[in-house]
């Protein structure tokens, strides 16, 4: 770390760095970067719309324009600038030196850039996805969007989403492994607990959309059949998928922010959070309810009246938790004594903003409203509430707010002011005229439209909103690079704030702290500047001792684990609901199966755990293991031999992934499967060299491997159970 | 691009018994949500005035933590007042859009890229883009789709409902004013999502059966006319229907009598001779991105084609 943090190339320090300070800024440069192209998409839209009939657009450039807006700002803009803060600021406020797995971390980031390139690169290969950015099929299919910009987005989503489920871990075991003394769960600052239940979001989440693109991807490109009703797959499934993680994503993008609000209000009130355990709590109860509410977006598609009510019952409970926490804030203020610095600023506005954003989103849990303004501009005004006035506002507050310790300077007051009121006209100009565009009929996605009463007018008091927040963005980049110049120097704590963060220089050295504080509470730095009162005597945090801190490879295996499986279960159930639809072409795939040839090299399969655990078991009692770990590997080697065996036959009898429907899921789930058991060969071989070569870790690693091994076993299992024994 | 003679969507207009249901409980809902609103923005600018520091404070004030009975209260009254609007949901859900039963339709709506075809099974008619419905009768509308995602959005009339290949779907409409009501795609559906509208009109039984009777009959123009010819010879009879003529295309638009029709190309310009012509002379022009090949017309070709379909009434 030290040869890499004194080297005198600027480009070295930041392209080799492994320090979560400086990821972290890498991925707030990067967020901005596509914030400013998400943002041309947006004022190249607003300027279409300027006026009914425009030309500035032909429809197929702007398709691709709000397919990419979309994407752009979602999955290159707020989700990174969220991980960017979290990768910051995250170990900081438990008082670690880094992150739990630095160099996955750094991987993380750069496979965020790289998607992002990925996906832009498209425009120069045949054109950008121009389906939407939820890609809704059979819209996707290659006979109706012909070029490879789907393919694209397929392919820059999976690479994104694999850096995001590397953080969400890394979050995960960096929170339980790496807590200084004193600072148990219970004490944990608010960011940091929204982002640690955030993580489990993202691990939980992603994988459900990775299957669905992956499907998308072998339907596209192999000709297979799972959303393609032409070809006998579900678009309704597709929307059932897309959505199992689109909901919860957006509890990913909402969650943090309501983390950086919880920081911000309390320094600046100067008043601890109102209620810390019913934000906390409410936070848990969002994300346990974010995965049952998905079917709010399926309304209008025709499911049923007795499926719409659960679903607008789960929506509607979900506003419960977040009201709690709007409430909490406004407590914050109460009889604070309140500082409108910039930040603070930000953090007022987003409690309006937001409750607008989320007021509206009730209006959409009532079923019969939602039948009238889904799909039109009601609910573009909903999304850009609860996401630009919501997420993005906190997100300002923060950069105010954390800027000062990144960098050590203060960014301008001045310009932060410009920046703020532009921003809130702006906003409000732009989106309020939407909710009323909705209301009197305007579909969304329209590249133009007709000359009605009232909707150019109102079109155009959207662009010239638009145009503001031009401006703002503007003054708030002027202010960025002028503020690292020439900003006033911040010193430790300019805000005299109370979490641990501000306990260091800004910006911090390259181990954090050079001496972390007595931490017995939630504001170490409060008790230290009031002795005569610290939070202890007012509120109990608990024992410094509790909180245990765990074990870092077995959590990190189980966590993975964990994501994985959500993945298996998509694709399991991707095959159940296909093989119920019944085909000739698919009963004959079905009966060229062999299940007792199959059920030997399961026997094989489930053998080399037995190995496996045999190998750890002789390691633990002093003996090398290296021969058990060799036979399972050659056990796991056969196995796959057989799978080839099987597919060679099939392919033989002419049944390939696009003969059926059962032939689609079937190769895709074992193919998904062989695929893991390679990865888990290739894992248990590396364990192998680092014991022969006996270089430290090793031990540690098999015993996150075998986890790993243990569990691709157990999914064969019910794999075998469903596909080959069930009929 | 006009559009004289249509109704425009108003705000909360309620022109059946589905559009008044859902404008009446928008009305409660947005009362009740604004209000909320209300609340929390006068408690949010109450805070910046009364809590804002003075000048040069630097005491600290008065440190709180929490409340657990205000916890309960801005729990419990939350959940009260979203239990009432569950209720009106689910009220609401059953007299909008109350399930299909296994009666026949009354329409068939298909959407497909970029125009609607409508059929009315138990008269036999086939028609596109615009259509009647008898005031004062409860409609049952199946809806299709040919291709992709669509979705049928009249909201003077009634909320929309998708449709998904494959996943048949339903609406129903009582009309209670007559008129005329514009219709949009709300589901994008490609490159040209953003013209596709239809036309309902709404009129008396009378008036409507006498429509559907006009509907039934077949085209009879003269079918020795240039225009005729053309139309066979250069194909557009293997996408377009004539009823009555040899053409029995179904991926266009139904022509038998297009000349009745107000509007072209999916409600995008009005139908007169000169936009016929435009339209055969350069789709793109108007339509760009729309299955309707060019087939380089001569001018000649145009009149000849134009005054055939002037006579399709």
């Amino acid at each position: 770390m030290d040869a890499l943090t004194q080297s005198p190339s600027f480009l070295y320090r930041w392209t080799a760095t492994l320090d979560h300070k400086k990821i972290g800024i890498l991925y707030l440069w990067t967020s901005l970067f596509f914030f400013g192209i998400g943002g041309m998409e947006a004022m190249l839209i607003r300027i279409q719309l300027a006026v009914p009939g425009n030309t500035l657009l032909s429809p197929e450039a702007y398709n691709q324009i709000f397919t990419m807006h979309g994407t752009t700002m979602i999955f290159l803009v707020v989700m990174p600038v969220l991980i960017g803060f979290a990768n910051y600021f995250v170990p900081l406020m438990i008082g670690a030196r880094d992150m739990a797995f630095p160099r996955l971390n750094a991987m993380s980031y750069w496979l965020f850039l790289f998607g992002g390139l990925l996906l832009h690169f498209s425009f120069f290969a045949g054109g950008a996805p121009a389906a939407g950015w939820f890609s809704y099929a059979p819209l996707t299919d290659t006979s109706f969007s012909s070029s490879q910009g789907v393919d694209y987005w397929v392919l820059s989503l999976l690479v994104l989403g694999i850096g995001s489920v590397s953080t969400g871990i890394n979050i995960i075991v960096t929170v339980l492994t790496l807590r200084a003394e004193g600072m148990t769960m219970r004490r944990l600052p608010l960011f940091a607990w929204m982002f640690f239940i955030n993580a489990f979001l993202i691990v939980l989440a992603m994988p459900v959309l990775n299957a669905s693109i992956v499907m998308l991807l072998i339907d596209r490109q192999l000709d297979a059949h799972f959303f393609f009703p032409s070809k006998g797959g579900s678009a309704v499934v597709w929307q059932h998928f897309f959505w199992m993680f689109g909901h919860p994503e957006v509890y990913i993008m909402a969650l943090p922010a309501f983390g950086m609000i919880s920081e911000i209000i309390p320094v600046f009130s100067r008043k601890p959070i109102f209620g810390y355990t019913f934000i906390a709590g409410s936070t848990v109860a969002i994300a346990l309810l974010s995965f049952g509410v998905w079917a709010h977006h399926m309304f209008a598609t025709g499911l049923g009246t007795s499926f719409n009510v659960v679903f607008a019952f789960g929506s509607m409970l979900i506003a419960i938790p977040t009201g709690i926490k709007i409430f909490n804030w406004i407590a914050t203020m109460w009889g604070g004594s309140i500082r409108f610095c910039t930040s603070m600023c930000f953090a007022t506005a987003f409690l309006v903003e937001f409750v607008i954003g989320g007021l509206s989103g009730v209006m959409f849990a009532v079923v019969p409203i939602d039948w009238q303004v889904t799909d039109s501009y009601f609910v573009v005004a909903h999304i850009h509430y609860v996401l630009f006035g919501g997420t993005l506002f906190a997100v300002f507050g923060a950069l105010y707010y954390w800027f000062p310790k990144m960098s050590g300077r203060m960014l301008s007051e001045k310009l932060g002011k410009w920046h703020f009121w532009l921003t809130v006209i702006g906003f409000n100009m732009t989106f309020l005229v939407q909710h009323v565009l909705g209301l009197i009929g305007m579909p969304r996605r329209v590249y133009t439209y007709a000359d009605n009463p009232g909707w150019a007018l109102l079109n155009q008091i959207s662009t010239l909103g638009a145009f503001l927040m031009f401006a703002s963005a503007i003054v708030l980049i002027w202010n960025l690079f002028r503020s690292l110049k020439y900003g006033k120097p911040a010193g430790d704590n300019p805000w005299q704030a109370w979490t641990l963060e501000w306990a260091t220089s800004s910006p911090p050295p390259p181990e954090n702290f050079l001496r972390l504080p007595p931490i017995n509470g939630r504001r170490p730095l409060w008790d230290l500047a009031n002795p005569d009162r610290p939070d202890s005597n007012f509120i109990n945090t608990g024992t410094s001792e509790e909180s245990p801190r765990l074990a870092k490879p077995r959590l990190t295996a189980a966590l993975f684990i964990a994501s994985e499986t959500i993945f298996f279960i998509a694709l399991i159930v991707a095959f159940l609901v296909f093989t119920f639809k019944k085909d000739t072409a698919g009963e004959f795939a079905q009966s060229s199966l062999d299940p007792m040839r199959t059920g030997i090299f399961t026997a094989i399969l489930v053998l080399s755990s037995f190995t496996l655990w045999l190998a750890e078991r002789g390691m633990k009692r002093g003996a090398s293991g290296k021969g058990w770990l060799a036979a399972t590997i050659v056990l796991g080697a056969i196995f796959l031999g057989g799978q080839a065996v099987e597919y060679i036959g099939l392919l033989n009898n002419e049944v390939t992934i696009n003969s059926s429907l059962f032939a689609t899921s079937f190769f895709t789930l074992t193919g998904f499967h062989a695929f893991h058991v390679f990865l888990g060969l290739v894992a248990l071989g590396v364990c192998g060299f680092l014991l022969i070569r006996k270089k430290p870790g090793g031990h540690a690693a098999l015993g996150g491997v075998s986890l790993y091994w243990h569990f691709v076993d157990i999914v064969w299992l019910v794999v075998f159970a469903i596909v080959y024994l069930k009929p | 691009m006009d559009c004289a003679g249509y109704n425009q969507p108003m705000l909360l207009a309620s022109n059946s018994i589905q559009a008044a249901e859902v404008n009446t409980l928008f009305i409660w809902v947005t009362a009740t949500c604004g209000s909320i609103f209300l609340i929390i923005g006068i408690g949010v600018i109450f805070c910046t005035r009364r809590f804002a520091a003075k000048p040069g404070e630097t005491e600290e004030p008065h440190q709180t933590y929490g409340d657990r009975r205000l916890e309960w209260i801005w729990t419990i009254i939350p959940c009260l007042i979203l239990i009432a609007l569950g209720i009106a949901t689910v009220r609401g859900m059953t007299r909008v859009l109350p399930e299909r039963g296994t009666g026949k339709p009354d329409l068939i709506v298909t959407g497909h890229q970029w125009w609607w075809s409508i059929e009315y099974p138990e008269h036999g008619v086939i028609t596109a883009n615009e259509f009647l419905i008898p005031v004062g009768k409860k409609t049952l509308i199946d809806l299709e789709s040919a291709d992709v995602i669509h979705s049928f959005w009249p909201p003077d009339l009634c909320p929309k409902q998708d449709m998904i290949p494959g996943h048949p779907s339903h609406l129903w409409i009582e009309p209670t004013k007559t008129g005329t009501y514009i219709g949009v795609c709300a589901e994008f559906c490609g490159t040209q999502h953003a013209n596709m509208r239809f036309e309902i009109r709404v009129v008396p039984q009378a008036e409507f059966d006498q429509w559907i009777a006009e509907q039934k009959k077949p085209a009879s123009p003269s079918t020795t006319s240039k225009g005729a010819e053309l139309f066979n010879s250069l194909a557009c009879a293997d996408c377009h229907r004539i009823n009555g003529t040899s053409a029995a295309g179904v991926t266009a638009p139904d022509l038998t009598h297009f000349a009745s029709r107000s509007r072209l190309a999916s409600g995008t310009i009005p139908n007169t001779r000169e936009n016929i012509e435009r339209w055969l002379r350069d789709p793109d022009s108007i339509k760009p991105g729309s299955h309707m090949p060019d087939y380089k017309l001569s001018e000649e070709d145009i009149t000849a084609l134009t005054d055939y379909l002037s006579t399709l009434k």
